[in-house]
């Protein structure tokens, strides 16, 4: 399966643009708006001081222009001291604020009519940009007389203050939208902790540690639990079904099959090549219904976890029951089993695995048949060897290699080696084949157990 | 030898009985576990071969019977080759050996003999009284190593007579043990085979002990 984009990627992604389109309108929007204030407020200033020297100009009789009093800014008395003035008229050399200094503001030539509020930027030598409010005025004594009014700051004070309330402005949103973010993702974090639950649940059932989803779930994930828990229990009873079929089938297959076993021996005499022919592919197919009959036992005994079962019993037991194919061999069975061994698993399962084994190297044997248990570190190791013609590496290698099929893991007696490791497998074993010092086939069946 | 086969499968019961009654045993036949069982406390058998999936009784049950009631006779069991914790129970049970099914007839016959054998405390599978020789696997006498033909039932007389050399083997014993149930027992038919008997093998190899019965003679 290939990962689709993750669901919890894409929340946060989508939370994660809104948060920052949603911040970035805002920061815009405030910046905006405070620029409009600074500006009127700036203007407001300009046109205030404009107001002040109107009020406080006049013309002496010469037609010099004067004011009667200074305004009380001291910017305006420093040099270049960040607010200017400077009033102009026809016939007499301009007046201007002693911030000017050896400057001058030069306006546009459009002079305003009278009463009339003209703004400009103005980029004045030495003094830097200035943003200029201006007036023509005039006197009610002197009406021909026209008085060129201008008051004046540097925009670099008004971009400065914008300047640092956007730096506090985005600042101050930035931090939010960190916050917004983690909050964002610790909502997606928590409201998709339901759907890695349902995962866990999922892999319990998948190892087998758990047969139904279990847990309680909120009750938007609770339908797919139900749904889900409704098909595990549907498969358990299609499965159970197929198994019991499979069993049926091999069973009822079993005495036509034994029939014609002992059918083909009658014929023998006739046509022993078909008979040996009919012979071979009756037993393959017995083999076959048989595995399927052992795996469905093996299948259907429900095994309670954690149990295990005294190997010297079992094999007492097994050994007994051999001891008639041993003595008509001529065979000797060593069993070397510590009385104090346990291993894990049922009866069933331990008598499965040394009756086929030992069986096994029965058949094979010359004279003697081992079998050997031992605890190593932290396993329970079985060990079943004969002295007979045993199996070279690669063969050694074929028989237990996976996805072999039944009727080619070992001629004539591959069955008990196929169940051997199916159970050894279902207890959480491992089966390995090795050369006997004995000369024949060495199989140990290997089990972990708790303690060491 | 007289053998009960307790089989309920029809086709493989007919066909081990043929086989066995070629081999020279008497055979009766049980077809479920209670006539399995009546059959084995009632008539004296060689042995036994006992399929366990019977019907009405299981043949574990109807073995511990048996055992329970001292009957000693030899039994093989027939096992599903899959399931050791039967095999395994068997034996425990009182069983003598067992065959995993399914098996061929000769391997049948084989543990059968052996079975015998065992019971009658003999190593040597073929059967010697002096000259005389009976080899149960091939069903052959020899006389000083010549082939002697015998009839079916002249040879299951002698093959009971010879697994029990040292015994005086009553007249009804022998009818007991070469006679399936339900054929027309007549002691008097015995005494005709043994006459037949000594007539092939020679006068004194079978004696007549008045009043007890008969007994292998000759040299040994």
């Amino acid at each position: 399966m290939t990962r689709r984009r993750s669901l919890r990627l894409r929340l946060l992604a989508g939370g994660a643009i809104l948060i920052v389109l949603a911040v970035a309108t805002t920061g815009l929007a405030l910046a905006a708006l405070f620029r409009q204030h600074l500006d009127a407020q700036y203007d407001a200033e300009l046109v205030h001081q404009l107001d002040s020297l109107t009020a406080t100009f006049e013309l002496d009789q010469s037609g010099r222009p004067l004011l009667r009093t200074l305004p009380a800014d001291p910017r305006f008395h420093e040099p270049y001291g960040g607010r200017y003035w400077q009033i102009e008229t026809a016939n007499a050399p301009p007046l201007r604020s002693r911030s000017l200094w050896d400057r001058a503001l030069t306006l546009p030539d459009d002079l305003p009519a009278a009463g009339e509020l003209h703004r400009h930027e103005v980029e004045i030598d030495g003094l830097g940009r200035l943003r200029v409010v201006e007036r023509v005025t005039r006197l009610a004594d002197r009406p021909e007389q026209a008085v060129r009014m201008a008051t004046a700051l540097p925009v670099a004070e008004v971009a400065s203050v914008a300047g640092r309330f956007d730096r506090l402005l985005w600042a101050s949103l930035g931090t939010l939208a960190i916050g917004l973010l983690l909050a964002s993702a610790a909502q997606v974090t928590v409201g998709l902790a339901p759907l890695a639950e349902l995962e866990r649940a999922l892999t319990r059932i998948r190892s087998g540690a758990a047969r139904r989803m279990e847990g309680v779930f909120p009750i938007e994930v609770a339908g797919v639990v139900e749904e889900l828990n409704g098909l595990l229990a549907e498969r358990e009873r299609k499965v159970e079904r197929a198994r019991a079929e499979a069993a049926d089938l091999a069973h009822a297959l079993k005495t036509p099959l034994q029939l014609l076993l002992l059918d083909v021996e009658r014929m023998a005499a006739d046509q022993p090549e078909a008979a040996a022919a009919i012979r071979t592919h009756t037993q393959r197919m017995q083999a076959v219904a048989e595995h399927h009959l052992a795996r469905a036992r093996l299948q259907a005994r429900r095994r309670s976890s954690g149990s295990v079962v005294d190997l010297l019993r079992c094999a007492q037991g097994v050994t007994r029951a051999l001891a008639p194919v041993a003595a008509a061999r001529g065979l000797s069975i060593d069993c070397l089993v510590p009385a104090d061994l346990s291993c894990p698993g049922e009866q069933a399962d331990l008598e499965e695995i040394l009756g086929n084994l030992i069986e096994n190297a029965c058949q094979w044997a010359r004279s003697r048949v081992r079998l050997t248990a031992a605890r190593q570190d932290r396993a329970v190791v079985i060990r079943v060897e004969d002295d007979g013609p045993g199996l070279a590496e690669a063969e050694r290698n074929r028989v237990l290699a996976r996805g072999q099929r039944l009727d080619e893991t070992m001629p004539g007696s591959g069955l008990g080696l196929a169940i051997v490791r199916e159970i050894v497998e279902g207890l959480g074993g491992w089966l390995h084949l090795d050369r006997s010092p004995m000369g024949g086939l060495a199989v140990e069946a290997h089990f972990a157990t708790e303690r060491a | 030898m007289r053998v009960l086969l307790a089989e309920d499968e029809k086709g493989i019961a007919d066909h081990l009985a043929r086989a066995l009654d070629a081999a020279g045993y008497a055979v009766d036949r049980a077809a479920d576990g209670e006539e399995a069982h009546f059959l084995g406390e009632t008539e004296p058998y060689d042995a036994v071969i006992l399929d366990l999936g019977l019907p009405k009784r299981d043949g574990l049950s109807v073995l511990r019977a048996w055992r329970a009631d001292g009957h000693a006779m030899p039994v093989l069991i027939l096992t599903a080759r899959d399931s050791w914790r039967e095999t395994v129970e068997g034996i425990d049970s009182g069983a003598d050996d067992y065959l995993g099914k399914p098996f061929a007839t000769e391997e049948l016959l084989a543990r059968l003999r052996a079975l015998l054998r065992r019971a009658s405390g003999r190593a040597d599978p073929i059967l010697r009284h002096g000259p005389l020789e009976l080899d149960p696997r091939a069903g052959r006498v020899t006389l000083d190593g010549i082939s002697v033909p015998l009839t079916a039932m002249e040879y299951r007389i002698l093959a009971y007579l010879m697994h029990r050399p040292d015994r005086v083997v009553p007249q009804g014993e022998l009818v007991e043990h070469v006679y399936a149930q339900d054929l027309d027992r007549d002691s008097n038919t015995i005494e005709v085979m043994i006459g037949r008997l000594r007539r092939k093998l020679g006068r004194d190899r079978i004696e007549t002990i008045r009043g007890l019965g008969y007994r292998l003679g000759g040299p040994r």
